[in-house]
Parts: C-alpha cells; structure tokens; sequence
C-alpha cells in the first residue's frame, strides 16, 4: 500500500487529510509542516506520494516541489491549493506535480486523485502509457473534461 | 495555264517552225512571187495551225489520258471520306514499260490512301474510346454531383440543429485560432463573426493575464501527452466566463484523431439560471439571517445594541482621541472587522457588506507608508454614524417585514405572528433541492417551539388547590430545571396525562396532616417536578414526600380486580408489583371520586409516553415517598 508525505502548515489540515487517507487504506508515512521539512523528509522517507500544500512560510509548496522534483523526477507530488491559486497550480505542473486539488478537500475528491496518480504510476511502470491505447479509453476520458476550474 | 493551252503553244510551235524555215529558202531562191510557192506556203501554214490548234487535246489525251480521270476520281472519292478507292497500277516489278510517272504518282496515292484509310481506323477506335471514357465520366460525375448534394443536405441539417441548438459550438486547433465553421449562437454570445479570432481572447477580451494564462493552459494541452496530465491542465480553464452581463458556461472536449488534435468548446448561456440561482440564494440569504436572528435573539439583539453604540459614540471617540492616525485606523479597521464577523455569524447581508466594503478601504489606506491626516479625515467623514446605522436598519427592516411588527424581545423569547411563519415555511418548502433546506426548515420549525416546563405550568397551582380539597397540606412549588425547547403539538397529549401523576401525589402520595405529623414529618407534604435534558431525551421527575408505595397492599387489590389470582401475585416481587399500578383498571383507592379512582390514571401516562417511544420508572419507599421518573425522547417533527 502507497504511504504518503502530508506536507501542510495547518495542523488540521494534516489530520484532516490524514484521516481521508488512512480511512482510504493508505499509509500516512510522515507529515512535515513546511517546506524544508518536506524535503527532508522526502529524502528520508522516499514516500510513494505527497500531497504538497501551496501556501506556506519560508520555503512554499512550489519551492519544495522544485526540489523534491530535483532530487528525485519521478516524484508524486499533488499540490494543495486555495481558490483562486490557478496561476501557482499552472507552475506547480509545469514543475511536474502530477495533480493537484482544491481546498476544501473532500475525502472522495482526495483520495480518486492520489488513486490516479498512484494507479498510473503502477501503470507507468509495466504497460504502455496511457495515450497510446485505443480510442475509446481516449474517449472515455475525454467525456470527464467537463468545465471543472480553479 | 492548263496543261492543254500549254500543249497547244508547244504545238503551234513546232508545226509552224518549219514553215517559215521552208518559206525563207524558197524566197532566197527566188521563188518570192511565185504563185504555186505562196499558195502553199499559205495551205501549210493553214494546216499547221488548224493542228496546232487541235492536237494538243490529242496529245493529252495520249500522255495522260485515262489516268489523270483516274486520279481525279480518287481524289474526290478520298475528298468525300472514302478511303476503299484504288487506282489500277501494274504491277511494280512486270511491265517495265508502262512505268512512268504518272504510274508511280498513282501507287504512292493509293499508298497515301491505305495509310489515311488506316490512321482513320485507328483514330475511330481511339475516338470510342475516348466516347466511352467520357460516358464513365459523366456517370461519376453524376453520382458525385448527387452525393454531394446529399453530403450538403445533411450538413445543411447539420449546421441547422447546431444552429438552433441554443449552444455555441467552436472548435480550434494548436494555432489557437477558432475555425471558421463554428454555430450561429457564437455570433450572439460574442456579438461578431469570429473565425480566425484568437480563443483566450474571446473568452477574455479586457485581461490580458487570464488571456495568456488560458493561451499558456491551452497550448499545454495540444502539447502534453500524458492524458491524466492533460485532463488535468483542462481543469485549470475556466467552467464560466462572463461577457457582457451574460454568464456563459463552457464545456471542453479534446478531439485526437490520428495526428490531428482539436479541442471543441460548448457554450451554454446559462444567465438566467444563474439570475434565478442569485435570486433563490438572496431569498436563502435573508431566512438563514431570519433562523439565525430569531434562533440566536440575544447575540442579535446585543450586536445591534453593541454596533449603534460603536457608530454613535465610540467612533467619534476614537477619531477624536489624542493618538496616531495609524493608530487610530488600526483600531477601527479591528473594530469593523470584528463587527463584520459578528453580523456575518447572524447572517446579516447587508450589514455585512458595506462592513466589508469600509474594511477594504481602511486597509488600502493602511498600506500606506506614511498617512495623510486629510485621507483618513476624508475617508472616516464619508462614513457618518446615520450612515452606518443605516446599514443595520435596511437589514432589520427586513426582518420586520418577514416577523411582522411584533418581532420584539420579551425576555430570552421572540414573538413571530403565525402567519408570518407560515408563509416563511412555504417559501421553504418550495425552494428547489437544497442542502440547507432541511436545515433551515429545521430551524424555523424550532421558532414554534416552547419549553417543556410551558406544558406543564398548569399542574403546581393544580395540585395545591388538590391539596385544599382532599385536606391536605402541600408546599407550593414550581417547575425546576432546564429549558428544554420542544414542539408542544408533539408532547401536548402525553404532558395532559401528568395530572394523573400530580393527583396521585396529592390523593395516594401524600398523608393528611395528621399522619404526617404522627410519622414526624411537618404538617405540608412537599411535591416537586424538574424537568431536564439527558443526552437526547427528556427527563421528568415527579417526586412527593408522602407514605410511598405499598406493594403488598397492590398485590392485594390486584386480585380483588381479578387482574391476578392469588398464587401469581404472591409470586411477584417488589418492583414486578410496582408495576401493578399501571394496569389497566387498577386503582387503589378505596372508592372512585371525582378526582382519583377510575383506575385509568397511570394507565393512560404509561401509553401516552410509550407512544412516544419512552418509559417510566418508579422509586417508592415505604413511609419516605415516591418518584416518577418519565423518560421521552426529544423529537423534531422533521
């Protein structure tokens, strides 16, 4: 079972979202409050997912990310953001975290995400990407696109 | 000149050559003058000419003769099409002398014939060929001018569903540029022709940044190739943009097919929904403030005191006070902010609103490195006390037009004219699905409700004048405890049932004077009722000092009513006889009066509060008392 990196300032942001995920089967390996924290931890723990919170003092999510990504690129970061943080999301992902989610989080929005990016990394990692398979999985995933946005 | 003038010249010629040779020797031998010489001279030159004349036809007819018809015929023959002629040659090797010319002309022109005749030939079948090829064509070309026409029907139909589908459908391709087939909604919704536009500018005509953040978001989606990346990516572009005054929602699809990549946007004018929606979330608004004022009257009631205080005097003290303008600002930017959190926790709209509009000005003028007295003086007079006041009365006018004019405090309780509530539970019911609905239907549900002590408020004035009648003395009392707020419909039959209890305290209960004073008890007997909350139930407890309950004396009576025989209710311990007084048709009293005795009484408690799915306990000590504990569950009726 994955086990993932809680990386928030909020204390009740870590126990909310490690309720969700220890409620989901998966393993709360760590939880770090900040940046620095988060990639120490990262390199100590090597965890199978984080879950990355945007907004924090000193070293932000982003920064963190940049740096987890640096020491390791297959990394599974999804990033934690506020509304209205589209901009900071679009970096994130250009930095390469692989998801990202919206605040309030919802247990089944948390936990279909981190199953996404676990489940693909599985994927990834015996069978051919997801792009090259037959239209109608294109096309099945093409039907959720529906006007969500930040 | 035709061959025959030519012929004849030549024969002139030669015939009168000679002649005149023959006349110049005769005369230069002196036959000039000689009649016989000149009359023959005259004859042969008569002749000569005459076969001149007449021997060039002779001539031709002998050189070329037949042939020259032959040829003519030919010719023509050839001229009119018909290439089957053929000049009769002799054979080219055999008769060598009649080889000439014209012989040779002859076979080289039936050679040419041949060869005409087969080019013809073959150009004939060419010339078929090519009629049947131009046949095939015109058929294709039919089917295609058919085909066609259908594939412009169809699009036509096509192009009309689309058309009248009330959407706008835009498709666009790694340019960014939208394609020029794109639905007659667009044009409404954009108010232009857009092909070739660029889409983040459409979408975003007046900002510049969300243009280039929706182009950079775009481009990333024709260039990743990971799907969940890209559905992903789709996620961060707008769901609805406003153009106009008019809310649009938008749909994304990603069209891949092959090489070719395509994202297609669906555009739904969702206005009037969100008009609708804005009005139902106003409507919510005010009776979430009306359950929140109503349910939390005091917090209201000592906000609004609180508020009109700080507008009137407290401000205008802080603004006058000997301190820094940025101390000053600070405090107030605290004081509105707290009050915003107030009015905001009441749901107060309004209020709410121009409170946060203030905050926002005062902290722009707090990022102020250095504050200009006249900013903060111009800003703090833009607001006077009347104004701000104003604000709490437009929202509390609005709780006066929803409560009625008798919305007023008495003591911790709000009055609300009936109807009032009525028509606010009707608004309710008829909002669409809603989470809250329930919530707040609960709420105004509430405002009906009254303390479970209201239902029992008759019963200690009851039971002392009981007391009177049976001669016996009891210490007034009240009803003790919590509030415990409940729908009175919901508890009104099981609360009327009490008085069996409080007259059962007064008539089996308590002593008379006499035998309390003989047990060593004081003259009044003392009966109390409290009533309190235990987890989710209603706790009643009916509690007198009297001689308590004798169970033998029940097992006693039970089989005078024949409710037992004897050998069961000897078998029966203590408390199973207790429960002997709530059968049906037992009473212990001596006789039936008109107050006590039926053998109802505690029959009727038990049902109506097993009704509503709670108990009774009894504890009884012989000489000491008796307590009734009534045990209900606390309802909501929805």
């Amino acid at each position: 079972m994955a086990r993932v990196l809680i990386v928030d300032d909020a204390l009740m942001m870590r126990k909310t979202i490690r309720k969700m995920i220890e409620n989901a089967g998966y393993i709360a390996e760590a939880e770090a409050i900040n940046g620095e924290q988060a990639i120490q931890m990262y390199k100590e723990y090597m965890p199978d997912i984080v879950t990355m919170d945007i907004t924090m003092p000193g070293i932000d999510g982003i920064e963190a990310l940049r740096h987890i990504m640096a020491y390791d690129k297959d990394a599974k970061v999804i990033m934690v953001s506020a509304l209205g943080q589209q901009y900071k999301v679009m970096e994130a992902l250009e930095c390469g975290a692989k998801s990202y989610i919206l605040k309030p989080i919802t247990a089944e929005n948390l936990i279909a995400v981190i199953n996404q990016v676990h489940d693909k990394s599985k994927t990834n990692a015996f069978t051919k990407p997801v792009f090259e398979c037959g239209e109608g999985r294109h096309q099945q995933s093409c039907d959720i696109i529906v006007g969500k946005t930040v | 000149m035709t061959i025959k003038k030519r012929l004849r010249i030549i024969c002139l010629g030669f015939s009168i050559m000679p002649l005149m040779i023959v006349y110049w020797l005769g005369k230069n031998a002196g036959l000039a003058g000689n009649n016989a010489f000149e009359h023959a001279v005259a004859l042969a030159l008569m002749s000569s000419i005459l076969l001149g004349l007449f021997s060039s036809g002779a001539v031709k007819y002998w050189f070329l003769g037949k042939q020259l018809e032959k040829i003519k015929e030919f010719c023509l023959a050839v001229k009119d099409g018909s290439y089957h002629v053929f000049l009769p040659v002799p054979n080219e090797s055999s008769d060598i002398d009649d080889e000439n010319e014209m012989v040779e002309l002859m076979r080289t022109m039936n050679w040419m014939a041949h060869h005409i005749k087969l080019n013809e030939e073959s150009l004939q079948s060419q010339k078929e060929e090519l009629e049947q090829a131009y046949t095939k064509q015109l058929i294709v070309q039919k089917k295609l001018e058919n085909r066609t026409k259908q594939l412009t029907e169809v699009l036509h139909k096509v192009r009309n569903l689309l058309d009248h589908a009330g959407q706008g459908f835009v498709s666009f391709g790694q340019e960014l540029k939208v394609a020029p087939e794109y639905s007659a909604e667009c044009i409404t919704i954009f108010q232009k022709e857009i092909a070739e536009e660029s889409i983040a500018k459409l979408l975003y005509p007046l900002d510049e940044k969300q243009e280039e953040f929706v182009t950079n978001v775009l481009e990333k989606i024709f260039t990743v190739e990971d799907n969940f990346l890209r559905e992903t990516y789709f996620t961060l572009l707008p769901s609805e943009i406003a153009i106009d005054c008019t809310y649009i929602k938008i749909d994304y699809k990603f069209i891949h097919k092959e090489s070719h990549k395509e994202i297609m946007l669906i555009l739904t004018d969702v206005t009037e929904v969100r008009k609708m929606e804005e009005q139902i979330q106003e409507e919510k608004d005010i009776l979430s403030m009306v359950v929140k004022v109503v349910t939390q009257y005091e917090d209201f009631s000592d906000a609004v005191a609180g508020y009109t205080a700080f507008c009137e005097d407290e401000l205008p003290g802080i603004v006058q006070a000997d301190c820094l303008i940025s101390e000053k600002l600070s405090t107030i930017f605290r004081i509105i902010h707290t009050w915003k959190g107030t009015f905001a926790q009441l749901n107060m709209q309004n209020i709410v609103k121009e409170l946060h509009n203030v905050e926002g000005e005062l902290a722009a003028l707090r990022e102020e490195e250095v504050i200009p007295a006249a900013a903060f003086i111009e800003l703090i007079s833009a607001y006077s006390s009347e104004r701000m006041v104003s604000w709490l009365t437009d929202d509390t006018n609005i709780l006066k037009r929803i409560l009625g004019d008798g919305f007023l405090r008495q003591h911790t309780m709000v009055n609300i004219e009936k109807a009032k509530l009525h028509q606010l539970k009707e608004k309710i019911r008829h909002w669409p699905g809603s989470s809250q609905k329930q919530e707040i239907a609960l709420g105004l549900e509430m405002l009906t409700y009254r303390p479970f002590q209201d239902l029992l408020r008759a019963y200690p004035e009851y039971t002392v004048s009981l007391a009177k009648r049976y001669e016996k003395g009891v210490h007034p009392f009240v009803i003790t405890g919590e509030q415990v707020f409940v729908n009175p419909e919901t508890y009104h039959d099981a609360a009327q049932t009490f008085v069996h209890l409080f007259r059962n305290a007064v008539a089996h209960g308590l002593e008379t004077m006499e035998e309390r004073l003989d047990a060593g008890k004081e003259e009044s007997g003392r009966i109390s009722c409290k009533v309190q909350l235990a987890e989710n139930d209603i706790l009643v407890m009916i509690k007198d000092d009297g001689c308590g309950i004798d169970t033998e004396r029940l097992k006693k009576v039970a089989v005078e009513r024949k409710i037992l025989d004897r050998r069961a209710a000897l078998s029966l311990s203590d408390d199973e006889a207790m429960q002997l007084i709530f059968a049906d048709g037992f009473s212990s009293a001596s006789c039936a009066d008109d107050i006590s005795g039926r053998g109802v009484g505690l029959y009727a408690v038990r049902s109506e509060v097993e009704k509503l799915g709670g108990k009774i306990e009894v504890h009884s000590e012989m000489g000491v008392g008796t307590e009734f504990r009534l045990i209900v569950p606390l309802l909501h009726s929805i």
